[in-house]
């Protein structure tokens, strides 16, 4: 009996009163990382081919294709036989975004910095020429980067999957439910589609870089820098364009560039490659929205994502009279990202519902061809009428479409996660 | 509707008891029924934290604390039989309501008498709850399961004439609760909370 006693009292004396609550919890969020500006200097290096983790960009030169790993560098692959593409090397940089060629120079950024790349030998890559200080901030995949020009330093963020163990106050003083941690910005699809020159390569439309003759343009979140790439080696600054915030993407069209920007479509006049100037701008729903052009009509797709929210649909718009588009027709879709559009077969990206490809002979009237389902699409380029590229979650794809009805799969470059 | 029937449960004691005061000869054993209410006082720490963010991720460090007196509501009622003399057997039931969540404790105990001078004196009587408690869920964006839950008490008896006595007892409550965030995306991929609440319990109480 008394020792019943000692062990109740024992348990009151051992046991506080004081609740105890932990709390686990895993979540992906953004850590900041500090490079200095100098360290940039020698920060490109040919490597070893790598496979691919996080692809964004795609882009075409001659018998190469580029494929941009996000701040991390560019996968060089030689795609002489589109069936059996073969990985050359990977050209790492960091804060890579964006990439153009023109006659054997690649011209990518490098942070602050705009760097002309020799890649006539894709095995070793030879830096030709630096432009520093070019760029201030960026913007990709939700995460934004920037310089500080007094310290010298580039504060860039990285996803990281942290897992932490905290007390907390067992939900007294309202409640803690849920924990929202890291960005909420985010959009899962990079875009991009076809623009041919024929010195320079091929880009998307969801392009910040694109070359027009001796120029090459890239666009930052606020302005379009014009930088003359006539002598190759020495890329030259020419002009900043200030253009409003939330520019996303440049597609070149004859000599006009067509602008893609969260808010709307603007369209510069290019026949002065040097300074070009606002014609119009064609104003829509805040949204994503990649553009392409073929034959007067500008194809722009809205999707929801951390650009905006608004319907998913693709807008065929009349660009006939350059200085006032006005709209043709607007189609639902279910969540259209990248595009291209050739000799009026229409490719379109739909994100996790899969690929489409459309006859838009009639804006009026466009036409379901195929509905490739059961894969992820984020981004096409028509390169030829035969021959299509495709990137997408699990890696990229490469299509024979010359009958668009019933693409043929060429080959696959998988992904590694 | 699934979560009132633990509800039923308890009220469907209360009313089996009446007509149980009839019939109580049935069973071998006298019936015992104890039903109390009380208050769980007990206390809260918040920890705050710093975030060192700078250049990687370091894990938050405590930062300072607040301590805060909480107490929340107890009912419960123990139903079982005089197995001996002094001592009883039964099944526990009962509500507490923990700040937003409410547990529904399931669980077996017994009731002894420690010490008495007389049979119609006063009596310091201890008693044992172990079992379960079955949460419900406070909002859509979490989903609570209960847990392990321990009553041990002890008190004073004052039997009255009619053969039924007056209870005071004070005891130490323990309760598990698990709390996983129902919602998840890219960012938030999981949340689990346990909760270790321990409570002082003073409750007063009748037994027929």
């Amino acid at each position: 009996m008394k020792k019943l006693l000692i062990f109740v009292s024992a348990i009151f004396l051992n046991w506080s009163c004081t609740d105890e609550c932990t709390q686990t919890r895993t979540f992906r969020t953004t850590i900041p990382l500090s490079i200095g500006q100098e360290q940039l200097k020698n920060s490109i290096s040919t490597n070893e081919p790598q496979d691919l983790v996080n692809p964004s960009k795609i882009y075409a030169y001659q018998n190469y294709l580029i494929i941009c790993e996000t701040k991390k560098g560019l996968h060089i692959i030689d795609n002489a036989n589109p069936s059996s593409p073969r990985k050359l090397s990977f050209l790492k940089i960091p804060g890579v975004i964006d990439m153009a060629v023109k006659d054997n120079i690649l011209y990518v950024d490098n942070y602050t910095d705009l760097v002309a790349l020799d890649i006539s030998n894709p095995k070793s890559i030879k830096e030709v020429g630096r432009l520093k200080n070019m760029f201030n901030n960026g913007l990709v995949d939700g995460i934004s980067w920037y310089f500080d020009p007094y310290s010298k330093i580039i504060t860039d963020y990285e996803f990281k999957t942290v897992t932490e163990t905290v007390k907390t106050n067992c939900g007294q003083n309202g409640t803690v439910w849920p924990v929202f941690r890291g960005g909420m910005m985010e959009d899962k699809a990079f875009v991009s589609s076809s623009g041919s020159t024929k010195t320079s390569g091929t880009g998307g439309s969801m392009a910040r870089f694109t070359i027009h003759n001796d120029y090459l343009y890239a666009v930052t979140q606020s302005d379009m820098l014009v930088f003359n790439i006539k002598n190759e080696q020495k890329p030259d600054s020419v002009n900043t364009v200030k253009m409003g915030w939330g520019v996303e993407t440049i597609f070149p069209y004859k000599d006009k560039l067509f602008i893609g920007s969260n808010t709307g479509m603007y369209i510069y006049d290019n026949s002065n490659p040097a300074s070009p100037q606002r014609l119009s701008i064609f104003q829509h729903a805040r949204a994503c929205d990649p553009v392409v052009v073929e034959n007067d009509k500008a194809y722009v797709t809205l999707r929801t994502g951390w650009c905006g929210a608004s319907p998913n649909q693709m807008d065929i718009i009349d660009v006939n009279n350059l200085s006032s588009p006005f709209l043709i027709k607007s189609y639902q879709m279910q969540n259209p990202n990248g595009l291209s559009v050739l000799n009026n077969n229409l490719t379109l990206c739909e994100g996790e519902f899969g690929l489409k490809t459309y006859d838009v002979k009639d804006a009026m009237d466009i036409k379901l061809q195929q509905h490739i389902k059961d894969l992820n699409a984020f981004d096409v380029i028509q390169l030829d009428a035969s021959h299509l590229l495709m990137i997408g979650k699990d890696g990229l794809y490469q299509y024979d479409n010359s009958n668009p009805k019933n693409l043929k799969l060429l080959s696959k470059i998988e992904v590694k996660r | 509707m699934k979560k009132f029937v633990p509800l039923f449960f308890v009220l469907s004691i209360f009313s089996y008891q009446k007509a149980d005061a009839q019939t109580k000869k049935l069973f071998k054993y006298p019936f015992v029924n104890q039903t109390e209410f009380g208050v769980l006082f007990g206390r809260n720490k918040e920890t705050f934290y710093y975030y060192p963010y700078f250049s990687s991720y370091y894990p938050p460090k405590p930062n300072g604390f607040n301590l805060q007196n909480v107490s929340s509501l107890s009912l419960q009622t123990f139903n079982g039989f005089k197995v001996r003399k002094k001592t009883s057997v039964g099944i526990t039931t009962g509500l507490d309501a923990y700040n937003s969540i409410l547990i529904i404790p399931i669980a077996v105990g017994f009731r002894h008498v420690l010490f008495e001078k007389s049979d119609k004196g006063a009596k310091i009587q201890t008693g044992l709850d172990a079992g379960w408690g079955i949460a419900n869920n406070a909002n859509s964006l979490e989903n609570a399961t209960g847990g392990i839950m321990l009553n041990p008490a002890v008190g004073f008896k004052f039997p009255t004439k009619n053969g039924s006595s007056w209870m005071v007892n004070f005891g130490y409550k323990y309760q598990f609760i698990e709390i996983t965030q129902g919602y998840t995306d890219d960012y938030n991929i999981s949340t689990v909370e346990t909760r270790n609440l321990k409570r002082f319990s003073v409750k007063v109480g009748f037994e027929f």
